[in-house]
């Protein structure tokens, strides 16, 4: 049951990521709540179970999308499984969170530029400083906002929400 | 002892084979990306995921109903201004027409569709749209909004399509400077700007030119306005002109579109 919830919450932020999260997006930067998610996930599940969401999330992100299929696999899966490895062996608490979200996000978002952007073109920089930086500062703002929140699932080294 | 340490193996080694496994599906799924089982998983995928997002998508639409009115008071009263003047050039282009005999340019067959969805991943630029196949839609037809062009339809489920827009590095359209007639291909340069490609230095580019879709892709319906000249640059070394050009479409604040369906495409003019 806990199993299911959990899913259909997945399901959520990624209807949420398409819809909703264009609202607060700044000068077409926006967060990436899928991020957060997997990287909570994987946190509480482990690097197996962070990989699992993070390929099937991605998976829906890249049917979603009109772009190369497997990008978005790879790169959350990546980010699964670096997440997880953070949190294993110990209890999970908020610092393990933000160093595994700004890992994950650097190294996905990486992956995103260099499939997405034409860089090659226009030099790596611009969309560096416009789009790759600026995104996963976002990312980790609304990450940091989320886990000081009573929302967060991580509490003074306990496990909530497995 | 050997069941233990088989079972701290496996315990370890674990979260490798499951990231062996995704990092190698997920390699097979970007060299498989445009076969046709590919794409009906992605259509299959894309119908179950619109369900959930169309509700969402109205937040925004009932956010902006304040604003979208007093603009639409605005529109309505500079557009009764207009048709006056239109009126008087309808009547007087008729006259000509007739006159000269010009064969009548067909009227565009558009179909209008709500965004519901838009950019899943960073860097990926499409929309997700609230119409597909049961309203006619197909691969590749033009999608454009009362601005000017947006891009094309990547992929059409039934009652749902995915859109790339001409902000995507995989899209380009053959356009037309308006002015000069030169032909050349847009390219996205990143942000919201686009660069015009393939146009020889010799041509006068001159900066405020509109820039239309000239048909020859076979794809984009020609005479469609896609945007303004704002930087060219000739280098000596370099046979053709470095052409940049604003979009008259906001890519960031689109929220209905039209795609233009088959058949209608009108002649050149």
């Amino acid at each position: 049951m806990i199993r299911l919830i959990n899913l259909l919450i997945g399901l959520l932020v990624v209807v949420l990521q398409i819809t909703l999260v264009n609202l607060v997006a700044i000068f077409n930067v926006k967060p990436d709540l899928v991020i957060i998610f997997v990287v909570a996930r994987a946190l509480l599940d482990g690097a197996t179970g962070g990989v699992l969401w993070g390929f099937g999330l991605g998976l829906l992100l890249d049917a979603l999308s009109g772009g190369l299929m497997g990008l978005g696999s790879l790169a959350y899966s990546l980010a699964g499984f670096i997440s997880g490895r953070i949190g294993a062996d110990k209890i999970p608490g908020q610092p393990h969170f933000f160093v595994a979200l700004l890992l994950s996000s650097i190294l996905a978002h990486g992956l995103f530029l260099y499939f997405g952007q034409p860089w090659k073109e226009i030099g790596l920089l611009s969309p560096l400083l416009k789009q790759y930086l600026p995104g996963v500062l976002y990312t980790l703002i609304l990450g940091f906002i989320w886990i000081i929140s009573p929302f967060a699932p991580f509490r003074e080294g306990k496990r909530r929400g497995r | 002892m050997a069941g233990i340490l088989d079972r701290i193996r496996l315990e370890v080694l674990e979260p490798w084979i499951a990231l062996g496994l995704a990092v190698m599906l997920s390699l097979l799924l970007m060299a498989t990306s445009e076969t046709p089982t590919m794409d009906s998983a992605r259509v299959h995928l894309t119908g179950v995921v619109q369900i959930f997002a169309r509700p969402l998508s109205l937040v925004p639409t009932i956010l902006s109903l304040r604003s979208e009115s007093n603009r639409l008071r605005e529109e309505n009263a500079r557009l009764k201004i207009e048709v006056v003047t239109a009126q008087e050039s309808l009547s007087e282009n008729d006259r000509l027409r007739r006159m000269l005999d010009f064969r009548t340019r067909s009227n565009l067959s558009l179909q209008a569709a709500k965004v519901i969805g838009k950019d899943p991943l960073p860097g990926v630029r499409s929309l997700l749209i609230g119409a597909g196949s049961a309203s006619g839609l197909r691969k590749n037809l033009a999608v454009i909004s009362d601005r000017g062009l947006i891009g094309k339809v990547a992929r059409a489920g039934s009652h749902s399509a995915i859109v790339q827009l001409l902000t995507d590095r995989n899209v380009g359209a053959a356009v037309r400077l308006a002015n000069c007639r030169a032909d050349g291909i847009t390219s996205w340069s990143g942000g919201s700007r686009l660069m015009i490609e393939g146009v020889v230095s010799s041509e006068p580019v001159k900066l405020g030119e509109e820039v239309i879709t000239s048909s020859l892709d076979g794809v984009f319906p020609a005479g469609i306005l896609v945007g303004q000249v704002i930087r060219t640059q000739r280098a000596e070394e370099n046979l053709f002109l470095e052409i940049e050009i604003e979009p008259e479409v906001n890519f960031s604040a689109i929220e209905e579109v039209f795609v233009v369906r088959e058949g209608a495409y009108p002649l050149l003019p």
